[in-house]
C-alpha cells in the first residue's frame, strides 16, 4: 500500500520544517518534499519606514544570525547613502560577523549534530541530545559550550546585547571598541584554540565511521556560490560574490550585490513558502547551487590564515575538485570556527581597529541599494527600493538557507530512499532524514521564516489521505 | 540601560537571571525587574544576566553560583501575581529543543557537566495580562515589579 510519511516538525533545527514522504505500494519513497509552513512577512511590512530603521527591523528576523542581517542590511543602506564606512567600522563589523559565525556553528555541531555523530544515528533519542553528549564525553560538550560563549560575548560586548544588538547602523557603528573590551576578548582566545582543536581532531577521528551517511547524505554535484576576496581567500564580510561549477570552474566572477538579481532567480514552489534561488541562465532546477561553509571552502584557495590553511589543505583532499558530500558540512563548519579564531585575533592586533571614527553619514543619494555578506548558513542578500523620502516602497531578501532549498530536498529525497521502507518505520531511519537536514544547519526562522511551536507527529497516510498510522516524539 | 554587566564574563555567587521580550508587553517584565534590581546599589553583589532566551552556555554561570533565580514573565499565573518555585534539575530533556532551555533543564546540563549545582535555585514569574506587541507594561504588571524585587532581595539575602 502506497503511504505519505510526515515528519512535523524536524527536530533539532532553527525554525520548523515537516519532511513529507510518499510512498510506492512497496513501501519505496518516490517522492519527498521539505516544507516550511509559515511565513512572516519581513519583505512587506516594511514598506514606509525609514530605511535607516531596517538594520534594526531586519535583524528581528532571527535570533541565531541577527548580525548577519544587520550587516547586509546596513550595507544596503550604505549604498542607498553612497557612503564608504570608515575602516574601524569594518573591521569591527568583520568581527562581530565572525564572533556569530563562531557561536552559530558551535550551536549547529555541538548541540544539534555531534549527539548524533557521538552517539550514532540508531542511538536512543532519550540520550541523542546534548544531555547524552554531556554524559558520554563530557569534554566535547564543555568545549561547545564554551566556543558559543566565546563568539556570544563578543557580540555582547561589542553590541550591548547577544542578541539584536543594536550597534551595527547604516554608515558603521555606534561606537567604536574600548581597549579593555579588546583585552578582554584577547585573553579568550587561547581556550577558543583549544576547544576548536579538540573538536577537529575528535571528529577527523570519528568521521570515518558514517561512510554509508558521508556516500549518500546530499552528496551530489552542484554549484557553490560565496564571498572571495581577489587574493582568492575566503571572505566574510566584503569582497565579492563567485559561483562555481561542479567541477570547480568559475561560472560568474566578482558579481556584486547590486548584480544579485541580475544573475539570480527565486521560483516558488507550492508546498513551502521557502523560495528556490538559481543562476538565471541555466534556469530552475537546472541553475541551483549551495552555500555555506561547504560551498565557502570549495570555493576559495586559501582561509588566509595559517591554521585554518591547514585544515583546507587537508579538507581538499576529500576530493578531486569539489567537495560534494554533503556530510562534510560539519567538518567545514569547523574550520570556519578555527578561520574565525585566527581573524579575530589579526583584527584586535590590527591599530587601525582602535580607531575611534566608525560612522560615515548621508541621506538619500541613490533610490536602490543591495548588500551582501557571508551569514554562518551561507550568502545572504538585502536589497532595498526608496522613495525621495528614503521611506521603504520596497525590499527582497534572499537567504543562506533559501539558497540551500533545493539541495535539501534532493537530499531529502535521496537519503529516504536510502534509509527509510515505508512500511516499517524505525527511529534511526527517520533521523538519518532529518540529519540530512541538519549537515546544512538550516536557519528556518530566517528563510520563511516560522514561528510558533508545533508538536512533532509522524504520519503515514494513505494515497486517500486516511492516517494509517502515526508516530509522536512529543 | 545596560542588559548586562560588561567587560568581564561575570561569575558569581549571586546570580539572577532574566528573560523574556520587551517588544511584547508584559512579557518584558522579567527585563523591568532585573534592571530595577541592578539599579539598586544595596544589590551590587548579584550578578545580573538580562537576555531574550535562556541558553546552553548560561552552564558556566550557574557552575560557579550558590543561588541563582530565574526571572521571567508567565501566561499562565494570575495577571500581576508574583509566585515564587523552587527549581529541581530535569529528569528528561524536553522533546523538541534547538538552542534555549527552560532553568530546570539547564541546572540538569550543569550537574551532567560540572557535578555540582547551585545550592539553591529559584524561578520567580509574574503573570503577564497582555502580550501584544508593545514596549510597555500593563499597570496591572507594572505594579507587581515592587513586590517581585523585594522577593529576590529576601532570597539573596540568604546567599553564602
Amino acid at each position: 500500500m502506497s503511504q505519505t510519511i510526515v515528519i512535523d516538525p524536524v527536530t533539532r533545527l532553527e525554525g520548523h520544517g515537516k519532511i513529507t514522504l510518499k510512498t510506492d505500494e512497496k513501501g519505496n519513497v518516490q517522492e519527498a518534499f521539505f516544507s516550511v509552513t509559515q511565513v512572516r512577512g519581513f519583505e512587506k511590512f516594511n514598506q514606509g519606514r525609514p530605511f535607516y530603521e531596517m538594520p534594526s527591523l531586519m535583524a528581528r528576523i532571527c535570533g541565531i544570525c541577527p548580525v548577519s542581517h544587520l550587516l547586509a542590511s546596513a550595507k544596503a543602506c550604505e549604498a542607498i547613502m553612497a557612503v564608504e564606512i570608515p575602516y574601524a567600522a569594518a573591521q569591527l563589523r568583520r568581527m562581530a560577523n565572525l564572533a556569530q559565525t563562531i557561536q552559530s556553528h558551535a550551536l549547529s555541531f555541538f548541540y544539534l549534530s555531534s549527539p548524533d555523530l557521538l552517539l550514532g544515528m540508531d542511538a536512543d533519542p532519550a540520550v541523542r541530545n546534548i544531555f547524552g553528549v554531556a554524559k558520554a564525553k563530557p569534554e566535547l560538550a564543555m568545549g561547545g559550550v564554551a566556543l558559543r560563549r566565546f563568539g556570544q560575548h563578543i557580540i555582547e560586548l561589542l553590541g550591548k546585547k547577544r542578541i539584536h544588538p543594536g550597534w551595527i547602523i547604516p554608515g558603521g557603528v555606534t561606537e567604536p571598541l574600548d581597549p579593555a573590551k579588546r583585552d578582554e576578548i584577547l585573553a579568550m582566545i587561547p581556550d577558543a584554540y583549544k576547544n576548536v582543536k579538540y573538536a577537529l581532531d575528535w571528529y577527523k577521528q570519528i568521521a570515518g565511521n558514517f561512510k554509508d551517511e558521508i556516500d549518500n547524505f546530499a552528496n551530489f554535484p552542484t554549484m557553490f556560490m560565496g564571498l572571495v576576496n581577489e587574493d582568492d581567500s575566503v571572505e566574510f564580510t566584503d569582497g565579492a560574490l563567485r559561483l562555481i561549477d561542479a567541477n570547480g570552474n568559475t561560472v560568474l566572477d566578482k558579481m556584486t550585490a547590486d548584480q544579485f538579481d541580475t544573475y539570480i532567480g527565486e521560483a516558488v514552489e507550492p508546498y513551502s513558502y521557502m523560495k528556490f534561488p538559481y543562476y538565471k541562465p541555466l534556469g530552475y532546477p537546472g541553475g541551483s547551487y549551495r552555500v555555506g561553509p561547504l560551498a565557502r571552502l570549495n570555493i576559495a584557495r586559501t582561509m588566509g590564515t595559517p591554521l585554518a590553511d591547514k585544515e583546507l589543505v587537508e579538507f581538499k583532499q576529500l576530493a578531486d575538485g569539489p567537495v560534494h558530500g554533503s556530510f562534510h558540512y560539519h567538518h567545514a563548519r569547523l574550520i570556519d570556527i578555527l578561520y574565525g579564531i585566527e581573524m579575530i585575533e589579526r583584527i584586535l592586533d590590527d591599530k587601525g581597529t582602535m580607531d575611534t571614527h566608525v560612522r560615515a553619514t548621508a541621506g538619500v543619494n541613490r533610490l536602490e541599494g543591495a548588500g551582501v555578506s557571508e551569514a554562518p548558513r551561507g550568502t545572504l542578500m538585502h536589497h532595498y527600493k526608496v522613495d525621495q523620502d528614503g521611506k521603504m516602497e520596497w525590499a527582497n531578501l534572499v537567504i543562506a538557507t533559501g539558497q540551500n532549498n533545493n539541495a535539501m530536498n534532493r537530499g531529502v529525497l535521496y537519503a529516504a530512499q536510502r534509509f527509510v521502507k515505508g512500511s516499517k518505520m524505525q527511529e534511526g531511519m527517520l533521523n538519518r532524514v532529518e540529519a540530512v537536514i541538519r549537515t546544512f544547519d538550516p536557519c528556518l526562522s530566517c528563510s520563511t521564516h516560522a514561528f510558533g511551536q508545533m508538536p512533532l507527529s509522524v504520519e503515514l497516510l494513505a494515497p486517500s489521505g486516511e492516517v494509517m498510522d502515526e508516530m509522536h516524539r512529543g | 540601560m545596560t542588559p548586562n554587566t560588561p567587560h568581564a564574563v561575570q561569575s558569581g555567587r549571586k546570580l539572577l537571571l532574566a528573560c523574556g521580550n520587551p517588544l511584547r508587553g508584559d512579557d518584558g517584565v522579567g527585563w523591568k525587574i532585573a534592571e530595577a534590581l541592578e539599579q539598586d546599589p544595596a544589590n551590587a553583589g548579584v550578578v545580573v544576566r538580562i537576555m531574550q532566551q535562556f541558553t546552553p552556555e548560561l552552564v558556566e554561570d550557574l557552575r560557579d553560583a550558590d543561588t541563582v533565580v530565574f526571572v521571567d514573565a508567565s501566561a499562565t499565573t494570575k495577571a500581576g501575581e508574583v509566585a515564587l518555585m523552587e527549581l529541581t534539575p530535569a529528569k528528561a530533556l524536553p522533546r523538541i529543543m534547538t538552542h534555549h532551555m527552560p532553568p530546570d533543564s539547564l541546572l540538569a546540563l550543569t550537574q551532567e557537566l560540572y557535578g555540582k549545582l547551585p545550592r539553591r535555585a529559584y524561578a520567580v514569574v509574574v503573570g503577564g495580562e497582555s502580550f501584544e506587541l508593545g514596549e510597555t507594561l500593563t499597570e496591572t504588571v507594572q505594579a507587581a515589579i515592587p513586590k517581585a524585587v523585594a522577593l529576590l532581595q529576601k532570597i539573596f539575602a540568604g546567599a553564602e
